[in-house]
């Protein structure tokens, strides 16, 4: 991890401009609002000194755990495919083969097949063009045919593409393109789910997924800082690291101890201290993401 | 003498690779290591999977996300032959606390709560849990600090592969 102290230090300075813009009274804690307390986030470090590997969920996982809890698609959140002309560079490249690679995911959890094979072709054409054409299968489109309007196979399809992918740039050293991937299906993701709710409703629990994804940015972000050297994934870190001011900022920290029940012979935690979402906490995040995106995919 | 530095260095950097090509999916095989029914039921592969080339007798740590509405369930292995150590394994979450400093000020504090460990299991190849709301995990897999990798280009070194396997499906109560 050659410049996690640049992450460290980026993070030390948005939590002291947290702190400065919040006017010294920072995040609000349920049942202590005194005016003497000032509130931030301390994390504490491992006092082993490990070295600790940061794994981050997928598109699908997200997509798929909103589904079963009752989540519905809908029409026009995906980049259209009339946009791939304009990424020339490949930093848009990476970027963007990030964004369809989380769009895929959506349109093939939620059944949207028509539009698949034509978003998994310019996958690969962008795929081809960064020089990961390996991460893919020689028979893939062949596959993704057979299996048209059969939603499982596609979501295995794209789950597969996405984990292959992974391993194929973490093992050929391309992690320059794969924090500029993961940081834009990041961005893609929670662009869709932000949109999929129709305003605020606390018992939402696609409301509380977006919540979530705090602690899954809070990992992304360990993962970004490995590579820091390359000014494109320092500016996705400084993009993401905005993000999380508007999450520490907007959302309230809920207070409680945590149970562990252990008598089923399967670990059953409840309980525990996290951030809470709320009416402003939405639509703070939700204007910082769409924000983020725009960038990208412009 | 530049240039057998830098062949060196190629060759050093070649062996590194193809050890960790070697090692990039060990947790594939995490499975083995569980009773014929544990294999037989229904479990999803979770992308947060991780494999490592990583030396005997240390300790590796990786941090993962559970999502609220799923089952997890995590085995670990290393690749190391018949005969050798069981893996130790220990879980945990992140707490998330707050505390008052010394001055009266209101902190947020984050610290590793151990919730599980094999030791105290029959040291167990795997762990099966749940959670009412998503949270952070970190795991501790002590590599044992005898046996021999499998893998020939790794059976005279002091190092192994390490699996950690994460597998997920639908709670049975999604809602909890």
């Amino acid at each position: 991890m050659k410049n996690k102290n640049v992450y460290r230090g980026l993070f030390a300075l948005s939590a002291v401009a947290l702190l400065a813009s919040c006017g010294g009274e920072g995040i609000e804690i349920d049942g202590d609002n005194s005016g003497t307390d000032s509130t931030h986030t301390e994390v504490i470090e491992e006092p082993t000194g490990l070295e600790i590997e940061y794994s981050v969920p997928t598109p699908n996982e997200l997509f798929e755990i909103v589904k079963l809890q009752g989540g519905e698609q809908k029409v026009g959140l995906v980049n259209p495919l009339s946009n791939r002309d304009n990424y020339v560079e490949s930093t848009e490249k990476a970027l963007n083969f990030g964004v369809y690679s989380a769009d895929l995911a959506y349109m093939s959890c939620f059944g949207v097949g028509t539009e698949f094979l034509m978003y998994m072709k310019t996958i690969e054409e962008m795929g081809d063009e960064l020089g990961i054409s390996g991460a893919f299968d020689e028979d893939l489109l062949d596959r993704i045919e057979n299996n048209e309007g059969d939603s499982d196979s596609l979501f295995s399809i794209s789950n597969e593409t996405y984990y292959d992918s992974y391993l194929f740039l973490e093992e050929n050293g391309k992690g320059r393109e794969l924090s500029l991937i993961m940081g834009a299906g990041y961005i893609e993701s929670l662009y869709i789910i932000c949109n999929l709710v129709d305003g605020f409703n606390a018992s939402d629990p696609i409301v509380e997924k977006i919540g979530d994804q705090k602690l899954v940015l809070e990992n992304l972000m360990e993962f970004l800082a490995s590579y820091q050297d390359d000014a494109d994934v320092a500016d996705m870190t400084n993009d993401l690291l905005s993000l999380q001011e508007v999450f520490e900022i907007s959302m309230d920290f809920e207070e409680s101890g945590t149970n562990v029940d252990n008598t089923s012979g399967k670990l059953v935690l409840s309980g525990g201290g996290s951030f809470k979402m709320n009416e402003k906490a939405l639509k703070d995040i939700t204007a910082k993401i769409t924000e983020l995106r725009e960038k990208i995919i412009k | 003498m530049k240039r057998a530095l830098f062949l060196g260095a190629a060759l050093i950097g070649l062996i590194a690779i193809q050890a960790y090509s070697q090692c990039q999916k060990t947790h594939y095989f995490c499975t083995q290591k569980l009773t014929k029914e544990q294999q037989q039921e229904f479990w999803n592969l979770n992308n947060q999977s991780k494999s490592a080339t990583f030396e005997k007798g240390k300790v590796y740590k990786m941090s993962f996300i559970a999502y609220k509405g799923f089952d997890y369930r995590i085995s670990v292995c290393t690749d190391i032959a018949e005969g050798g150590d069981a893996v130790r394994f220990e879980l945990f979450h992140d707490a998330i606390v707050r505390v008052k400093d010394e001055y009266g000020n209101t902190n947020i504090q984050r610290k590793q709560e151990s919730l599980y460990t094999n030791k105290d299991d029959n040291l167990s190849p795997m762990v099966e849990f749940t959670v009412d709301k998503t949270k952070k995990f970190y795991i501790d897999v002590n590599v044992p600090v005898s046996g021999e990798s499998k893998d020939r280009k790794l059976s005279k070194t002091d190092n192994v592969c390490v699996g950690v396997l994460l597998e997920h499906k639908k709670a049975a109560n999604l809602g909890f």
